[in-house]
């Protein structure tokens, strides 16, 4: 009943070929990975698991992604905010660039946080007088899940804000709200869910970003070594058992992540 | 109030973005226009820029199509019954969710010298892992949800109507599709394919762990950069990253300019 | 063309939307689809169309089953309810889009579009896009595309839905003169009896995946088969214990049995005013609504309401006044049966005894 696949007979083919390469490109490796963690039983896994550097790294990874997702709900908020509501010189300029980290290679991203932040640039000699090591300690990780998942929050509250409707700001006003109150009770639950959703995003992009924080963190195996620099380890030392194990763990957790999304994409769309 | 949110903006931008970007031009130029180009006429530069130029054409190509055709399917399709449908479209996003490390060892996993399938493939005298086709596959699967992702909600939009319209009035799958739904959609697939050359040219760790980052055979540009770090060659790690800085600049104005001409559709 | 359409059914999952629809239809006839929306008018019509697969049943186009053949085969035009014109084009390539399907030469494409863009009044419009077209001419660009590639059979699915109620009326006339003029069969869906009625030659009325009756506007109006016919066209009042009334006492022997009453099938005057003076009952009159043209006067008999019209050259009548109500005819309905009955006491001999 669909006009653009009905009538000749080569539609099945085509329809064929298209989910043959979706299953295999990208269900087979996922299940593939799976069962390549259990393929030696539950012993095995648990024993690569359990490798205090492998629970460590990934201990460490998720909560070096918390810290980064947290800061940039703050930033995030702002500039959402600040690029839709504001009017002032450079803001498209801005709003471009809020895509650069999109668009710009992670691994030179790491190259360029090591630039700015190492032990012979500017920032990082000054941090080191007073006491504190930005590049090859947690800083520096921090701020490359940062970099890489800038864009995250704020594009997920611009449309929301975009949306939202002038006069029920104006309404608030009229019913004698003040304009803090207003912002709390009209405009903050609107952005909300796009908060939510982007923090979730940014958080399961920084359990997984490697390029920016292995060039960047030192790797200290139990203290700067995050888990997909582990996992790299592990296939680099040809153990991939071991490598799947973890990778396991942390495939989970950003399933995990993702299905809280789309079940907060879902409800949005349903209470329209 | 108005204008310290403004300032703190501009401070954020500064920092966080604008002072790289500019570092990474004046780095680059620290030993000189010399040291600039001795750094990227390297053979290795050369044959790493190639690689990375022949996956993101090659990766380019295979995604619009399939990415497309499926967005269509999962769009349109009636064969496809809701449920399964909707499962489908929940594991298109499952790239996005997978760290690009892992997505690699996927393919290692599958498809490298100690399996099934890449020995039976290593026999036929085709290399997959440690060779181009790893590497494209890699990069397939990092890229695989974008297109679907761009275009789906713009065949939503549209809805099926001018396509019916189409059949009514007599015309076949493919001539409706280039004449009616085409022009709806070129501007959501434009946006998709700049993405994708975005994310195909910078992808790095699937393509690490896949390719086994032999020099002036499987290295790309991005592990390059990694290589020159890790042996303290900075200067010569900041021309190659130059080159993909300006690269992903001039994909960002592109970005810009569909995702203007997309909304103004 | 002429068409047949036999025991029709259409499941969505579990939910049937047309069930066991059969007619026929003759050619160049304007056939209008009426019923409540969700009622499986749309169904039905994209069924024909072949954007629909029946779920059993068949469709005859001229005695040949079309039921495989798909749209494009069809040889039928539709028209949409948003029109679903092709928004990057110009209003000349959508019409000669068909056209140019059929490989029609240039100098023929060019011939019949501008015949059609003369037709629906669309000169000096061609070169537009739809978007710089106002809501009348978008429904005309449709409907000249539609007719573009000479079908057999026009499909219309709430024409008028997206169009001001002012231009509305202008439209459906329009509409109605240019289908004779073509000369096509054609069938059309909506929701709003009165376009049906000014419209279409015959209506069927649809509700809940059925077909309730098929017949002329003036038929259906008179003889409504189902209670829901009688219900759904025109205005009615709506009588639970019809035995109240003057003249029905009898109606209701058969237990549950209903009563619809239409405004014209009731009398009013002024005590003197009606001359069966024998077959009238008391009333008091509750309210009365100026309608333009009459009055709308809701009247109590005893618990019943009834409403009716009444001439603006008659006596105006107040709320709280006494009337004589005389009751012409009722429509009757149980659960088995539903019929029409003539007021008994109308015909009685009682001018004789004056």
């Amino acid at each position: 009943m669909n006009a653009l696949f009905r009538g000749k007979g080569w539609s099945f083919g085509f329809r064929t070929a298209i989910m043959l390469y979706f299953v295999c490109l990208i269900v087979l490796p996922i299940l593939g990975i799976y069962t390549q963690s259990f393929s030696l039983g539950w012993a095995p896994f648990w024993e690569s698991v359990s490798d205090p550097l492998a629970w460590k790294a990934v201990l460490l990874t998720v909560k070096l992604a918390l810290i980064a997702t947290i800061l940039n709900i703050f930033l995030g908020t702002m500039i959402g905010w600040v690029l839709i509501r504001y009017r002032f010189p450079g803001r498209s300029l801005l709003n471009s660039l809020v895509d650069l980290p999109f668009a710009l290679p992670t691994a030179v991203g790491g190259l360029l946080i090591l630039l700015l932040l190492g032990p012979n640039s500017l920032v990082g000699s000054l941090a080191e007088s007073i006491g504190i090591e930005i590049v090859f300690h947690e800083p520096a990780i921090v701020v490359a899940m940062l970099f890489v998942t800038f864009p995250f929050v704020i594009r997920a509250i611009q449309p929301l804000l975009e949306e939202l409707d002038k006069s029920e700001e104006e309404a608030a006003y009229t019913l004698g709200a003040s304009k803090a109150k207003t912002f709390f009770q009209v405009i903050f639950p609107t952005m909300l869910p796009g908060i939510l959703s982007g923090a979730m995003l940014a958080f399961s992009r920084g359990l997984a970003e490697f390029g920016a924080v292995v060039l960047v963190a030192g790797n200290i195996p139990g203290k700067t070594l995050v888990a997909s620099v582990y996992i790299f380890g592990e296939i680099e030392s040809d153990n991939p058992q071991g490598a799947a194990a973890v990778s396991v763990i942390l495939l989970t957790l950003s399933f995990l992540i993702l299905w809280i999304v789309n079940l907060l994409q879902a409800r949005r769309s349903g209470a329209k | 109030m108005r204008r310290l949110w403004i300032t703190l903006t501009y401070l954020v931008f500064a920092i966080l973005l604008i002072a790289p970007l500019v570092k990474i031009f004046t780095g680059a130029w620290k030993d000189g226009i010399d040291g600039f180009i001795d750094a990227l006429t390297r053979p290795q530069s050369l044959h790493a820029l190639m690689m990375t130029g022949i996956i993101v054409v090659i990766v380019t190509l295979i995604n619009t199509l399939f990415g497309v055709m499926l967005a269509l399917y999962l769009v349109r399709a009636q064969w496809l019954g809701p449920k399964l449908k909707r499962l489908l479209n929940s594991i298109v996003d499952l790239p996005f969710a997978v760290s690009p490390v892992i997505g690699g060892l996927m393919i290692v996993l599958i498809l490298g010298p100690n399996t099934v399938i890449g020995s039976l493939f290593e026999d036929a005298g085709v290399k997959i892992v440690y060779a181009l086709p790893g590497m494209i596959l890699a990069t397939l699967f990092v890229t695989f949800p974008i297109m679907v992702r761009e275009v789906m909600p713009v065949l939503q939009e549209i809805g099926a109507q001018q396509e019916e319209a189409a059949s009514t009035l007599g015309a076949y799958s493919w001539y409706t599709f280039w004449k009616v739904t085409w022009p709806s959609i070129r501007w959501g697939v434009i946006y998709g394919v700049v993405l994708t050359v975005a994310r195909s040219l910078g992808e790095f760790g699937a393509v690490l762990v896949v390719s086994g980052n032999i020099m002036n055979k499987t290295q790309t540009a991005t592990t390059l950069v990694y290589q020159d770090v890790e042996n303290f060659n900075v200067v010569a790690a900041n021309g190659i990253a130059l080159v993909l800085a300006a690269f992903s600049v001039g994909l960002l104005l592109l970005m810009e300019w569909a995702k203007k001409r997309k909304e103004v559709h | 063309m002429h068409i047949e359409v036999r025991n029709l059914n259409k499941n969505f999952g579990d939910f049937h939307a047309v069930r066991d629809v059969s007619f026929d239809i003759e050619k160049g006839k304007l056939i209008g689809l009426l019923g409540p929306s969700g009622g499986g008018k749309t169904s039905i019509l994209r069924m024909l169309a072949g954007l629909e697969t029946p779920s059993s049943g068949d469709i005859v186009f001229h005695g040949k089953r079309v039921n495989d053949l798909p749209p494009q085969e069809r040889g039928i035009g539709f028209v949409f309810q948003n029109y679903a014109l092709f928004k990057h084009m110009t209003v000349y390539d959508n019409v000669a889009f068909g056209l140019k399907v059929k490989k029609h030469t240039k100098e023929q494409i060019r011939e019949r579009v501008m015949y059609l863009v003369e037709l629906t009044g669309l000169k000096g419009f061609e070169h537009r896009y739809p978007h710089q077209l106002s809501g009348g001419q978008r429904q005309r660009v449709a409907f000249a595309r539609a007719l573009a590639p000479e079908p057999q059979l026009l499909l219309l699915d709430e024409p008028f839905a997206a169009i001001d109620a002012k231009i509305r009326t202008e439209l459906r006339t329009w509409l109605k003169e240019m289908i004779e003029r073509v000369g096509i069969t054609s069938i059309f869906v909506t929701h709003d009896q009165e376009e049906a009625i000014e419209v279409a030659d015959e209506i069927m009325i649809i509700n809940k995946g059925r077909l309730e009756q098929k017949g002329s506007p003036w038929d259906i109006y008179k003889n409504p088969e189902t209670p829901f016919v009688a219900s759904f066209i025109g205005e009615s009042s709506f009588i639970d214990d019809i035995s109240s009334l003057k003249g029905f006492e009898s109606a209701a022997v058969q237990p549950d049995t209903k009563a619809l009453i239409r405004p014209e099938y009731i009398e009013i005057g002024k005590p003197g005013e009606i001359k069966l003076a024998s077959a009238t009952m008391p009333a008091v009159v509750k309210h009365i609504h100026f309608r333009g043209s009459e009055w709308m006067v809701e009247l109590a008999v005893g618990d019943t309401k009834l409403i009716t019209y009444r001439s603006l050259e008659k006596e105006v009548l107040k709320p709280g006044e006494a009337v004589s109500v005389l009751l012409h005819r009722a429509y009757l309905f149980n659960d088995q049966d539903s019929w029409i009955m003539e007021n008994p006491l109308k015909v009685d001999p009682m001018p004789i005894h004056i």
